[in-house]
């Protein structure tokens, strides 16, 4: 079974760039931990970096941990064949973080499901709202700590 | 002087329509009969399946994942069970996964001949619906005879299979294999080549690669764009490796183009499915896994190609006996997502024909 990984120099040439960027280890796809500050501009150097070129957005999701939200987000590049997935924290309370929209026309409707069931206000998204649950809904379900 | 003035009219399309596929619905802005823009509204068959998810255990979420994707059960089962047996990390008996993949092309075709067929009765060509529903049905009575089931299947479990073949399965398999192509024969000449047919999807909703990719679309719809990706060639899993097949591609992405990739696909899926008939290997169908699963903790993130596209199962596990978090995503959720791109300036009839084009399936879309 094989994704195939970013290859080595390109994982440390990105430590390089950005401070607060961690490798995980993991068996099957390459896997970065990186602060909330540094996720837009990480995942524009994955885009366009010559050596990355992660050109399709495969995923975007989120956990919740109960202590905080961990943002996902698995990219796969089509001209270099490699996968890599992208984790970010953010605090539980007044969870928000910056839309990829901008990079990532398929961002708009992953990240209306992200605040729909998760209850992530994505700023700088054009247009936030509920996409699978009803506009009068209370509540996001998928928090650990929903209550019907 | 006199100025022409223009009313915008909005109207309503689905959710309840024979075109929407299900309960889709789209609010349309048009001038006259051209559409300037298009809404989509989803989430009518919301059934909250990952929250669902998190209070049933490992095991008792197979039959969920049935009914994402209703029109190719087979894959769905396909790719959860790796995810978790990703996790689990325990190894799949060789039968066992020659069974999943024969299983998945069968319902890939079975897939394809639906959206076919509704394409055909949404482009009013009922003939052309019928003839593809008579070919599924003899899909679904091949599922019946192994799972005793016709479209919930239920049919994989985390580990292997449920069920091996039954004594009557691989004749039946193998007088549907080769009576395939005369069918691809009879619909070509029913359907392919007809002119109104031709006239009302040719050049019509033409989706360039660039904004094919951007918006996520994977799957038919964006080979149909010009784009050599499949999951099963690029990232293979199963035993996809060592099966001979090619990925059909279609340069132009208009809607003839979504729709002939998908014959040129049923013809690939059934070399696959006579490889793997003929190099069926003898032995278990299930590996050890213990009756209460408890999965490791940690996440997997797998994808498979499914018949819509890529179909991905992000699982995260405390350890326990339950999913902690499963994330499912639904290509048809990302294809449906560039719609109201393609419908802007199309006449209405036209955009009857993209949306049918794109396959949506609103179990997958909705979750």
């Amino acid at each position: 079974m094989g994704s195939k990984r970013l290859a080595d120099e390109t994982v440390n040439k990105l430590l390089k760039e950005f401070d607060s960027l961690r490798h995980l280890p993991d068996d099957h796809i390459t896997k970065f931990q990186v602060d909330v500050g540094d996720l837009f501009f990480l995942l524009e150097s994955l885009k366009f970096d010559t050596s990355c070129r992660f050109d399709l957005l495969m995923d975007l999701t989120a956990v919740d941990y109960t202590t905080h939200f961990t943002m996902v987000y698995v990219l796969y590049s089509l001209p270099l064949g490699h996968r890599v997935m992208v984790k970010c924290d953010i605090p539980r309370i007044n969870a928000n973080i910056l839309s990829i929209s901008r990079l990532y026309a398929a961002a708009d409707v992953m990240e209306r499901e992200a605040y729909d069931l998760m209850g992530i206000d994505f700023v700088g998204h054009p247009n936030l709202k509920r996409i699978l649950l009803a506009d009068d809904f209370v509540g996001h379900p998928l928090r650990k700590d929903y209550t019907p | 002087m006199t100025t022409a003035s223009i009313h915008e009219i909005t109207l309503n399309l689905g959710p309840q329509h024979p075109s929407t596929h299900g309960v889709y619905r789209s609010i349309l802005r048009l001038v006259g009969e051209t559409v300037t823009s298009a809404e989509n509204i989803i989430g009518y068959l919301h059934r909250g399946m990952e929250k669902l998810a998190e209070s049933r255990t490992f095991t008792q979420f197979i039959p969920y994942t049935d009914r994402i994707d209703y029109l190719s059960p087979m894959i769905c089962n396909h790719g959860y069970c790796c995810a978790v047996e990703t996790l689990l990390g325990v190894e799949i008996p060789e039968r066992a996964d020659y069974l999943r993949v024969l299983m998945d092309e069968l319902s890939r075709i079975a897939a394809h001949l639906v959206f076919l067929g509704t394409m055909a009765i949404d482009l009013s060509s009922t003939t052309g619906w019928m003839y593809c529903y008579r070919e599924r049905e003899k899909i679904l009575d091949l599922f019946e005879m192994v799972t005793g089931s016709r479209m919930t299947v239920s049919y994989m479990r985390i580990g292997g299979v449920s069920a091996d073949l039954t004594d009557e399965f691989e004749p039946a398999c193998r007088k549907f294999i080769a009576d395939f192509p005369a069918f691809i024969e009879e619909f070509n000449n029913l359907l392919t080549g007809n002119e109104i047919f031709l006239a009302r999807t040719v050049n019509i909703g033409a989706l360039g690669a660039e904004k094919a990719i951007a918006f996520g679309v994977t799957g038919p719809n964006l080979r149909a764009s010009g784009v050599k990706f499949d999951i099963r060639r690029f990232e293979p899993y199963s035993v996809y490796d060592r099966f001979d097949f090619d990925i059909p591609i279609r340069t132009k992405g208009d809607s003839f183009d979504r729709f002939i990739i998908r014959i040129d696909e049923m013809v690939q899926s059934i070399r696959i499915i006579e490889q793997a008939l003929n190099g069926m290997p003898e032995g278990p169908i299930m590996g050890k896994v213990p009756k209460l699963l408890k999965v490791p903790q940690g996440e997997s993130y797998f994808v498979v190609e499914s018949s819509k596209g890529a179909l991905g199962y992000y699982l995260v596990s405390d350890g326990g006996t339950k999913p902690y978090r499963l994330h499912i995503r639904g290509p048809s959720f990302l294809n449906i997502g560039v719609f109201p791109e393609m419908a802007a300036g199309w006449k209405i009839q036209d955009i009857i024909a993209i949306l049918a084009s794109l396959d949506p399936v609103l179990g997958e879309i909705d979750r």
